[in-house]
Order: structure tokens, then sequence, then C-alpha cells
């Protein structure tokens, strides 16, 4: 098992500078995910990895060995394409022969007819076809070995790049957003797959996606990239409930995190739109500050309170198993989301008027620049990275005994007109 | 194949859809449909019809009968012009030696166009230029060229003699000797048709996926050799066949050079199919037999793209 590590990397094109100086460090045996939207350099990182790209600055260590200045084959990484990359001219068994081929004999005996007469090829080209076969049968794409890839459907062609990259038993795996060019369904599907892959040859993965759903639930830590810069790298879990960077905060997560700009207390409250939250973290009092919620943290409250957002329903999105509520607050400048319960739609329709308490330890609050100020608490309860389903938010919430509104409401004295906006929030 | 499904799957439904007001307003839709077709065709038929067919079948009337140009009256003389022609040194001379022109030039221009594309592509710097200079010989008149290469070949004052005396060596009269001629037309052949096949080339390997090279350097096949066999070539198959086609369709109209610069000759030594063609028809007026000349052209254009259409599309065509 090899890991990979990469140094201070730095590559531009023309004016645009790629990849601003990115370290990172890569278990061996460990599935590593390279996140970030399109043109953010992971698939640059990628290449640069690969050697397919030559890097301006920086070194790459794959098992304790610069390979800066070997070419790919010597590096001893396979890649997976997005577009699979397949030789259309060959059959899938040759195709998946290829890399054996290559490193195992010679260009003489490569030679079609004259390499198995003259030079004695044919325990090689056995070995070959047995490797092929097993790795074949192990993707149950063994009755396809005769076919051209153009014979293919999307999933049997990413099984075939899959194999091909297989058979050599690299050191490390790359892929290259290799599921963006299949259907919702069989992507789902192949996600389990390559974990099992994944589990089953036990070599280090690197897994570049813009998908937040394959990182999450694929890999055992996520580095999240963007304008050319890692802004954090943990294990999904962390990457969800504890982001450093409101970036992050916004990039991870279906519907995307609520953020609400306001002020701080000098009691560490936060005073935002229709409310005065208590965040449980500390700011310096008067600092302009976001506060990030995710949907699933916030729940509907009886009754207005201090401590309780008040919005005006705009949309209503039933999806079955979670009901999300499009709140305009009273200024605040985005629609905050609110996940609720489907049982309790009636009522909720557009233009009605709806309080929603935050739960405290789920909040979190972001600097002016975007960084997250002391950790709000979170309970990193072990990689949950199964969630495949990613339909509403990406993890369960944390198993805590949730304050009920009602008790909410009752505990706090003094109730404020919803309609009424606190004074120091509105701009 | 694609195209056609494309094109013809929406036509049941809108027979259906047709069917149905059909039945409702006791009209005939699909008779008006295909009344509309054969109108929006006719044009187009008739142009073909006019401008190809009525011609092609006027040479296969003319080229059983002997007709000459200008004559009033002619006769059925049944394949007496077929049969004269195969027993005419003139026509078998003309027959062979196209046959070896375009068995020279064809893989002449293909494999030299696809050399010079490969070399145009792997370097960076005065790509335009290179491109420009190989592809003049094609836009030029091959008339005038032609012109310009008589005077490059002339025996004494040919700035190809003074060079090659200057060197001290032989100074052949390149358009005058039987052995040399026709060698000497293949080479300004090929040095015409060189930039058409390197510009397909060129657009060929600029539509070759960059992912496929990058799978070849990570499966090993990194060798400018390895990497040629391995994905350039193969990928090249659709372009190669159109190139090797129309190639060879202008190999077999070779007239203009040998029209200018050797009428054929010496004796028939350049002598060529389409020259012979024209002599017979429109110097000697024999236009019966130009007309057998022009069949069996047609019938070897013909057939050889046929063969190369079909042999070739089962092998290059991956999608």
């Amino acid at each position: 098992m090899a890991g990979v590590r990469l140094k201070e990397i730095a590559k531009s094109f023309g004016a645009t500078d790629v990849l601003k100086g990115v370290s990172l460090d890569i278990t061996a045996g460990g599935f590593t995910a390279l996140l970030g939207p399109s043109g953010c350099g992971k698939s640059t990182l990628l290449r640069i990895i690969a050697g397919l790209e030559t890097q301006d600055g920086g070194s790459v260590v794959i098992d304790d060995r610069a390979v800066d200045r070997l070419r790919p084959t010597a590096r001893d990484v396979a890649m997976v394409f997005q577009t699979y990359a397949l030789y259309p001219h060959m059959t899938v068994a040759q195709n998946m022969a290829l890399p054996l081929k290559m490193r195992h004999m010679t260009s003489w005996q490569r030679l079609p007819l004259l390499g198995g007469a003259v030079f004695g090829n044919r325990n090689i080209r056995n070995t070959i076809d047995t490797t092929v076969r097993e790795a074949a049968a192990a993707l149950e794409i063994n009755h396809l070995l005769d076919r051209k890839p153009s014979e293919l459907s999307g999933g049997q062609r990413q099984r075939v790049a899959l194999g091909r990259a297989m058979v050599r038993r690299p050191k490390v795996f790359l892929m290259d957003e290799p599921l963006s060019n299949l259907d919702a369904k069989l992507r789902v599907q192949m996600r389990a797959e390559i974990k099992e892959l994944h589990r089953q040859l036990g070599i280090t993965f690197i897994y570049v996606t813009h998908d937040q759903a394959e990182a999450m639930t694929m890999a055992d830590q996520v580095a999240v990239m963007m304008d050319g810069e890692l802004l954090q790298v943990a294990p999904p879990r962390t990457i969800y409930a504890a982001p450093a960077d409101i970036k992050v905060a916004t990039f991870i997560g279906s519907p995307q995190i609520n953020l609400l700009s306001g002020i701080s207390r000098h009691d560490g409250a936060v005073d935002v739109p229709t409310a005065t939250l208590a965040p449980g973290a500390t700011a310096p009092s008067g600092a302009k500050i976001t506060v990030g919620m995710r949907p699933e943290n916030l729940s509907l409250a009886d009754a207005a309170g201090p401590g309780n957002l008040t919005g005006t329903v705009r949309t209503v999105e039933d999806l079955g198993t979670d009901l999300f509520l499009h709140l305009e607050i009273h200024g605040a400048a985005d629609l905050v989301i609110v996940r609720a319960d489907p049982a309790r739609r009636d009522g909720l329709g557009h233009g009605a008027t709806v309080h929603v308490s935050p739960r405290p330890d789920t909040m979190l609050l972001f600097d002016a620049n975007g960084k997250r100020l002391a950790p709000a608490t979170t309970r990193p309860n072990g990689a949950n990275g199964d969630d495949a389903t990613g339909s509403a938010g990406m993890l369960p919430g944390a198993p805590t005994v949730r304050p009920l509104p009602i008790a909410n409401a009752a505990n706090r004295p003094r109730r404020q007109d919803p309609t009424e906006p606190i004074a120091e929030s509105v701009e | 194949m694609t195209v056609t499904e494309t094109i013809s799957s929406p036509t049941p439904d809108r027979r259906h859809a047709n069917a149905g007001r059909a039945a409702a307003t006791g009209g005939s839709p699909a008779r008006a449909e295909a009344a509309a077709g054969y109108a929006l065709a006719a044009p187009a038929f008739l142009l073909i019809v006019l401008l190809v067919l009525v011609p092609t079948l006027g040479i296969f009337v003319i080229a059983v009968t002997d007709w000459q140009f200008g004559e009033r009256s002619l006769d059925f003389v049944g394949v007496r012009n077929f049969v004269d022609l195969f027993g005419d040194a003139t026509f078998r001379a003309a027959f062979f030696n196209t046959m070896a022109y375009v068995a020279v030039t064809v893989p002449g221009t293909t494999i030299l166009g696809l050399a010079i594309a490969l070399l145009i592509e792997s370097g960076r710097s005065l790509r335009a230029f290179y491109r420009a200079a190989h592809f003049l010989p094609v836009m030029a008149t091959l008339a005038a060229m032609a012109i310009a290469w008589e005077a490059l070949l002339h025996p004494t004052i040919g700035l190809v003699n003074q060079v090659l005396g200057d060197l001290g060596l032989a100074r052949p009269n390149w358009l005058r000797d039987t052995s040399l001629v026709l060698p000497t037309l293949m080479v300004i052949g090929i040095w015409q048709q060189l930039g058409l096949a390197m510009v397909l080339f060129l657009a060929g390997l600029k539509a070759i996926p960059q992912d496929l090279y990058d799978a070849a350097d990570v499966d090993g096949a990194d060798g400018w050799l390895d990497r040629l066999t391995t994905v350039t070539l193969p990928m090249l198959g659709p372009v190669t066949m159109f190139v090797t086609i129309i190639m060879a369709l202008r190999a077999f109209e070779v007239f203009d050079t040998v029209r200018i610069l050797t009428h054929g000759g010496p004796g028939n030594a350049s002598e060529t199919l389409l020259h012979t063609l024209y002599v017979e028809s429109f110097e000697y007026l024999r236009t019966g037999y130009g007309a057998a000349v022009t069949l069996v052209f047609l019938l070897i254009v013909i057939g050889l793209t046929l063969v190369q259409a079909h042999v070739m599309d089962k092998r290059v065509h991956y999608t």
C-alpha cells in the first residue's frame, strides 16, 4: 500500500493560477475524495499526481518516493477517466489486456502474428488472458469480453474502464469524475460498487468529483477545493457538521445551508433579522458575523420568541419524506429553508407566517472573512457515510433530544410581536 | 444509421395521427402527404435525371454504336467498340498506366499527407505557415502549375537538371524518357494532392480525444510508435478511408498534367484513361468508341468506391 503526499503543488495556465500551493497527505489504503466545483483545479491536481501534467512548483511523493520526474507508467498509478477513454477499436478483452501487454511484453512480442510465432509469447499471453478473465469476472463483465465499447451501455463501459485500471494492480487508483456520465440510478449503484472495490483491493483511491453525494458517501477523507486552494481536509461527517469555511458550508449540503448576517453582542448572543440567537460560540462584541443553520436543524415553533426566527412562507416543497419551507425573513437577503415533518403540512401554505427555532448547538458562526469562529459544539458520531439516498440533508441530525417548541415558548416570559423587527438587525 | 432512425422515427406517430384525422373527416391525408413528399423531392429528382441519369444512359446507347461526332447517321455495332478497346494498345497502355498511377499516388499522398499532418501537429511553431505552404498546390490551378513544372524539368535549362549537373549527376530528360515520364507525373500528382490529404488528416487529428492519449500514457503505451499504433492510426480510420477514396478518385481523373506536359507520350508511356477518352472523343471524334472508354472508366470508379466503402466501413467505424 502506498500513501501519496503532495507538497506545495502549484500550477498555472498562462496568467491563471489553477493551483496555489496545495499540500495534502493521503493515507495509504484510504479513499480520498477531491471535492469542489468545476474549475477549482481538482482535475488538474489529479493529472499532476498521474504525471499527465507537470506542476510548476512543489513535489508529488508516492510511497515515500518523489515521482516528479517519472512518466505516468513508471509512477505505477491507474486512472479511470470521466469519458472512460476506452480504445474504440479494441474489444473489451483487448482494452483490459493493454496495460499488461505494455508492461510485460516487448515490442517484438506484441507484434500481431510474428510475436507468437517467433518470439514465443504464448505463456505471457496466457497469463494476461487469465488475469483479464479474473478481473472481468469480479466486475461481472465476462460475457462482454468480445464486444467493442460501442456495443456497451454507459454502465458497462464504466466497468470496463475500472477493469482496465485494476488488472495491473497499481499502487494508487485515480478516478476523474468516473460517474458523471451515468444516469442517477446507476450512479447510486456504482457508488456502492466502487466502495466495495476499494474494500476488496485495499489500495489507495483518489477520487475527483464535483458531486458532494459521491464524496460524502464513498470517501473516508474529503478534501474540499475551491479556486485552486484546499479549504478543508476531513472526514465527511466533520466537513458537513463542522465546516472550516463558509464556502465549504455552502458547497456541502442539499438544500444549501441557511446564512443570516448579524451583529454579535457582548453576552455572546447574535442579533439577526427577527431574532436574537444564542449560538454558543464566541465572537467579539459588535463584530459583523454570519450565522449558518442547516435546514434540518431548524424546527417549527408554535409562537414567536426572542430566539425564534419569524418569516412568511414563499414556497412549499413536499418530497414525501420531507417538507421544505422556503421562508422570507424580514430583513434577510436570502430565503431561509426549513425542513419540517410532512405531517405538519396543514396551514403552511403560501403567505403563512411561521416561527422557527434553531437548535443552538448546531449553529455555525463565520467571521467577516468567512472563517468559522470558535467551533460550535459538534458530536462526531463516527463516519456516517452510508446515507446513499441523498434526498434531503446529507446526514441525519445528531441524535439529541430536541426541546419541544411548545416548551421553548413557555420558558420565555416576554413574547415579541412577530411582525415587529428587532431594531439593531434592520438595515 | 442513427440519422435515418431519427428522421424516420416520428413518421409512424404522424401517420397514426393522420389516420385518426382521416377517419374523422373521411379524406385521405396519407395520399396528400405522399403527394407533398413527391412534390418536394421532384426538383432534385429532375436535376438528377437531366444531369446524371440521361447523360449516363446516352453514353450506354452511344457506346454500342459507331457514331462519330457531327455525323447524321449511326449504326448499331453491339459490343464491337469494347472488343476493339481491349485489343487497342493505346487503351491497354492507358489502363495499366492509370492503374499504376493510382497505385503509387494514393498511398503516396495518404502516407506523406499523414506524416506531414503528424509533424505539423507535434510541433508548436510555424504551424500556420507549414499548413499554408503544403496546401498551396491544392489551391493553385494545376494547368498553370504544370507549366511551371515544365520549366523546372526542362532537360537543359530547367532548375532540376541544373542542380543535378552542378552536383555531377546525370541529367535525364524527365518528360521524354519512357521509363521516367510516368514516375515524374506521379511525383507531380503527389505534390499536388498532398495538401488536401494533410488538411483532412489535421482535422482528423484534432478530433481525437486527449483522454485516449492520456489513457495510453497511463497504460504504458507512451512511446511515439505505441501511441501511433494504439491511438492515432486507429482513431484516424474514418478519415483515412475518406482520404483514400478522394485521392483514388482524383488520381483516376489525372488529365491536366498529361495533356499539358506529355500528350500521353513518348509513345504511350504516359497515356491515361481520361486522356485517351478525350483524344478519342474530341480529337478523333470517335464518339462511340469514346463512350465505351467512358463506360469502362465509370465502372472502375464505381466499383472502386463500392469496394472501399463496403470493406473499410466495417473496419473503421467504431461508434
